[in-house]
């Protein structure tokens, strides 16, 4: 059976995953690497210009302010997400009737699409008086906030809805996680007398830790790649206070055809992504 | 645990439940609305259920048409990416060469790999080969990105015990035979999880249609939203009649596959 006919049939049937990888992503990404090096445009012949594309991509204030968002949004997200979903996944422990229903509403919005979630979220959180939230605030005698039209307002906004996308199934997971702590453990804790916030720090959380890490290099790398929700939210404004590195490169890359600095920035997403996963592989290994 | 259970959690969670299914209710209560509701009672609950939006969306552009396109490329990017990734993950596992060991970690690449940085030369690439503006360019950009499927895959034929195959190979099936007989339906449950996770990430993709479907008739449902959304006048309605047409599908495919998804994200780590 580990005849020649053998051994190219079990070739053959890598081939087509083979293919459809190397053309459809390794490929653009080589060439987006070659790029980055050259002054490449329409029109034009290609010549390399050394690193002058990621000088660029720092002078560029519209490239570097969409780096900066995106990695803020990236960071703030994962940290205040995790600690939410910490919070709701005990919660979720809580013995009661409806626990199911509970998590598959909290879950639901990260299945639908992202553009969907920010085109529902324009209206609730819409600047004056006719978003929902600021009636809600006029209600209580607060005054009417600039949700989405100042720089920061619209920041924030961003922030709020990939929350409601992704606490849920993060929630969810370290639910997941949680039923799988020995029971001891919070027999014990029970009986030295710990009270419902000692057992979820001395047991509960270090117990899901390590799982949690692996989580948190996830969050970042989902984050980075955000353009939908500022997208169907704001389209990237006010006064491109929302545009992400996606948005850099569409505008630089499609709309300019400035496909140096475009390709730079799209190398510098990619530098960025791989060091997150090998951080994410290495921490995943160190907790098996 | 031995805690009771209470009627007071099950209250305050809903509660919170509430909160976040809102926007979903706004959107369905949205669009059973006509125009003057909406701009009278935009928030709260219809007065009269008006189904009206759903039929003027289905008017003017040939809306069946772009509900296909949506299933059509949803489908087919499933069935693509599911089955070359158990062929190429069968043949790594029970052929391992050095090139193979070597093309696994190939594969998986993709984890590493933003769209963003590929989306450049992709537009190119596309226009070169007339890929552009058709169905199956956009079905072949979803089809590329075997990684995760393939990860799955490859944990799941892995694990299988290996008497099995070999019994296969005794009664004289071959490489082809042995994967179609016996490996593939043995993987079920991980093509179960890589059919949900590959669907879900096909039908809200936004970018990919957005880039590489240009003509109105070619495109899917999210672009028609888009659209709708961003004229001066808008017609909430409306609009959010079709966006609750794209919310059917993964609303039904998140029902029967919920325990899926947890499980997937539980052994692979990873989401989306």
């Amino acid at each position: 059976m580990r005849s020649k006919r053998a051994h190219l049939q079990y070739q053959l049937f890598i081939l087509p995953a083979f293919l459809l990888f190397t053309v459809f992503v390794i490929a653009p990404l080589v060439l987006c690497i070659f790029y980055s090096f050259t002054d490449y445009s329409v029109g034009k012949a290609v010549s390399f210009v050394g690193l002058k594309n990621f000088g660029a991509v720092i002078r560029d204030s519209m490239v570097r302010d969409s780096i900066g968002f995106t990695l803020v949004f990236a960071v703030v997200t994962t940290i205040v997400i995790t600690i939410l979903a910490l919070v709701l996944a005990i919660l979720f422990t809580k013995p009661c009737y409806t626990g199911k229903l509970q998590r598959a509403i909290f879950y639901f919005p990260s299945c639908i699409s992202l553009m969907v979630a920010g085109y529902a979220w324009r209206n609730l959180l819409a600047s004056d008086k006719s978003g929902l939230i600021n009636q809600i605030i006029m209600r209580f005698g607060g005054k009417p906030i600039q949700w989405l039209s100042t720089p920061l307002g619209a920041q924030i906004s961003v922030i709020l809805v990939a929350i409601w996308i992704d606490l849920g199934w993060c929630a969810t997971l370290f639910f997941t996680y949680i039923q799988s702590i020995d029971q001891d453990l919070y027999e014990v804790a029970i009986l030295e007398g710990a009270n419902a916030f000692q057992k979820a720090w001395y047991v509960t959380i270090p117990m899901i830790w390590p799982a949690v890490v692996v989580n948190l290099t996830l969050l970042l790398s989902q984050g980075l790649k955000v353009y939908e929700i500022p997208q169907s939210l704001t389209q990237g404004g006010p006064m491109k206070a929302t545009y992400t590195i996606t948005h850099a490169i569409l505008v630089r890359g499609v709309t300019e055809w400035d496909f140096g600095t475009a390709s730079a920035t799209g190398v510098v997403i990619f530098l960025i992504t791989t060091v997150l996963c090998i951080l994410q592989m290495k921490l995943a290994e160190r907790e098996v | 645990m031995h805690e009771k259970k209470s009627i007071l959690t099950d209250i305050l969670m809903l509660a919170a439940c509430f909160l976040i299914a809102y926007p979903f209710l706004y959107i369905i209560m949205g669009s059973l609305k006509s125009r003057a509701e909406f701009a009278k009672n935009p928030f709260g609950i219809p007065k009269t259920l008006m189904f009206s939006n759903f039929v003027t969306a289905f008017e003017g552009v040939s809306f069946l048409r772009i509900l296909m396109n949506n299933i059509i490329i949803a489908a087919c990017s499933v069935a693509i990416v599911t089955l070359v990734s158990a062929m190429a993950a069968y043949a790594i596992v029970y052929h391992s060469t050095k090139l193979n060991r070597t093309l696994r970690i190939y594969l998986m690449l993709g984890f590493f790999i933003p769209f963003q940085a590929t989306l450049l030369p992709l537009y190119q690439i596309y226009a070169r080969l007339g890929l552009m503006d058709t169905l199956h360019g956009l079905i072949l950009l979803h089809a590329g990105s075997v990684s995760l499927a393939f990860s799955m895959f490859y944990g799941g034929i892995v694990s299988l015990p290996k008497d099995l195959v070999e019994a296969g190979w005794l009664d004289g099936c071959g490489v082809g035979k042995t994967f179609l007989k016996i490996v593939f339906p043995l993987t079920k449950p991980v093509m179960i999880t890589v059919v949900i996770f590959t669907f879900f990430a096909v039908w809200n993709d936004y970018l990919g249609p957005s880039l590489f479907l240009t003509s109105r008739d070619k495109g899917v449902l999210i672009l028609e939203v888009t659209r709708a959304v961003t004229k001066n006048v808008i017609d909430w309605g409306r609009a959010f009649a079709v966006v609750t047409i794209t919310l059917i599908l993964p609303f039904l495919f998140f029902l029967f596959s919920q325990k899926y998804l947890v499980k997937g994200m539980v052994a692979g780590g990873v989401k989306g």
